[in-house]
């Protein structure tokens, strides 16, 4: 039942409806879309599974730099210094350690931490090969590096580290995206890491939504159509390329408009800013 | 309106006694025009909404695609039906299935995909599901993607049923009699008369080898045409 109609008293006894009004779902917006076409659209036979297949696809561009929906993990670091990233794992926000005094401590990326395959190698180094023909691997952890401040190459020319693994003493990390784990210096041995990520909004897994329950924000719903309208469109062929275009045009347009309404700037959050720009940094 | 068109038929035709139709005859000829005609429907609304596209139609009496959808929808099912193992029969007086005319249980439409597209869609993050669910056709069977959903919703537009004069002898000659259990009217709009008696005075003037009939009926079921269009 969609939710403007269910009675509040509904609403407030079933926790998996609150804050569902500022949503619409993915079964909606194909709906929607399908419905409101006119016989004389350019997509107004394209099959529900065509249309499905693009809303898709636009929820995925909106949920990865629109949506602004973080979700968070916190995992007790193994002995290994590694964490599998979660399966519903896009990219992540930050990741930082739960300090003693139970606020979050921001850690630095740090690609100087070897995430190299070590291959086993005979004793004249040749690589060793299994019997299907692929390279053995070494079963050990990878080694964590040391960090250091100020990294000299090898023809001793004098270099800054322009990561900022070492000003931040909260320790570091490194994302190894083909094995799936954070790799992270020993600084935060057996302490307990929280990884802030974000997904494609469609994951129906454990960690994700039910099909059903997929959803965007309703700043997003226009995004949604006109980037379903111009990808329906963009290859057909009796279609003028100034209508594909103006399609692609509106795309541009809507999605920086629900950027927009996302990114409210409320007069309080201004005036906190504000309030704190004149105050002194010591240190700096 | 089916003795009506029999009697106009018969005189037209029938100047001189020349030109008589048994009933068996008119029965025949009858299934063929009803049929004719019935199929043109699909053809005509979607001419009419092209030319309703091009902005060459008004609301109210003079929309054509309404009217036709009128006459199309005058043959609307709408049937529940079970569905074994993801194959669903289709019904015996099935003509034409809806355009999205098949829905859940729970009222999600199944979409069609083409026989072509199926095993790729099959293997794509849009595979069909409960939510999303596809049929292909099948033979005389659709067959439904995920074979999980087992009651379905079919609305289709069925055949018409055959138009049948019936009768009774009197002093040797047939009178008609509508309460014979095998009677059936046309079941085409009564706007369609004219249609139906020219269509099948072309046809009986071929029949009866009358040339002229043939003529004078095809120029003016031309002439209806073009006003129609």
């Amino acid at each position: 039942m969609p939710i403007n109609i269910i009675p509040s008293a509904d609403y407030y006894a079933d926790e998996t409806l609150h804050g569902n009004y500022q949503f619409i779902t993915l079964e909606d917006v194909v709906n929607n879309y399908i419905m409101s076409g006119q016989d004389d659209d350019f997509t107004s036979n394209v099959s529900r599974h065509q249309v499905l297949f693009q809303a898709r696809r636009a929820f995925r561009e909106l949920y990865y730099d629109m949506a602004q929906e973080i979700k968070g993990i916190a995992l007790e670091l193994s002995p290994q210094l590694t964490i599998t990233l979660p399966p519903d794992f896009v990219n992540y926000v930050r990741i930082s350690f739960v300090g003693s005094d139970g606020l979050l401590k921001p850690m630095a990326a740090n690609d100087k931490i070897n995430i190299a395959k070590d291959y086993l190698q005979s004793h004249d180094y040749e690589i060793l090969f299994s019997a299907e023909g692929c390279a053995l691997e070494s079963q050990k952890p990878s080694v964590v590096e040391p960090m250091y401040s100020w990294q000299f190459s090898e023809a001793q020319v004098f270099q800054p580290n322009k990561n900022l693994a070492n000003k931040f003493a909260n320790g570091s990390y490194i994302i190894d995206r083909n094995s799936g784990l954070i790799r992270f210096g020993s600084e935060v041995f057996g302490k307990t890491v929280v990884l802030e990520y974000i997904s494609d909004g469609l994951y129906t897994g454990c960690e994700g939504r039910d099909e059903a329950d997929l959803r965007i924000h309703k700043f997003a719903e226009d995004a949604v159509y006109s980037w379903m309208y111009w990808k329906l469109i963009e290859r057909r062929r009796n279609v003028p390329a100034n209508a594909k275009m103006i399609a692609r045009k509106e795309w541009f347009n809507s999605r920086r408009i629900a950027k927009k309404r996302m990114s409210t700037i409320r007069p309080d959050e201004l005036r906190q800013i504000f309030k704190g720009s004149n105050r002194w940094i010591k240190g700096v | 309106m089916i003795d009506t068109i029999y009697k106009v038929l018969l005189t037209i035709l029938n100047k001189e006694n020349q030109g008589y139709i048994s009933p068996e005859e008119f029965n025949l000829l009858a299934i063929n025009v009803q049929n004719e005609i019935f199929r043109s429907y699909f053809n005509d609304e979607n001419q009419a909404k092209n030319k309703a596209n091009r902005g060459l139609t008004n609301r109210g009496y003079g929309n054509q695609a309404f009217h036709i959808r009128q006459d199309i929808g005058k043959f609307a099912v709408s049937a529940d039906i079970a569905v074994a193992a993801g194959l669903l029969t289709l019904p015996s007086n099935l003509y034409k299935l809806e355009d999205r005319g098949i829905t859940t249980s729970s009222g999600i439409p199944v979409d069609e995909a083409e026989r072509g597209t199926i095993s790729t869609l099959l293997r794509t993050e849009s595979a069909p599901t409960e939510l999303y669910p596809v049929f292909e056709n099948n033979g005389n069977t659709l067959k439904i993607y995920p074979n999980t959903i087992d009651n379905v919703n079919v609305r289709y537009i069925r055949k018409p049923l055959d138009p049948k004069w019936t009768y009774t002898i009197v002093a040797n000659k047939e009178m008609y009699n509508p309460f014979n259990g095998s009677f059936q009217d046309f079941e085409l709009d009564y706007s369609e008369f004219s249609n139906i008696v020219l269509r099948m005075l072309s046809l009986f003037g071929l029949n009866l080898r009358e040339v002229e009939v043939v003529q004078v009926a095809e120029g003016l079921k031309d002439k209806m045409n073009l006003k129609d269009n």
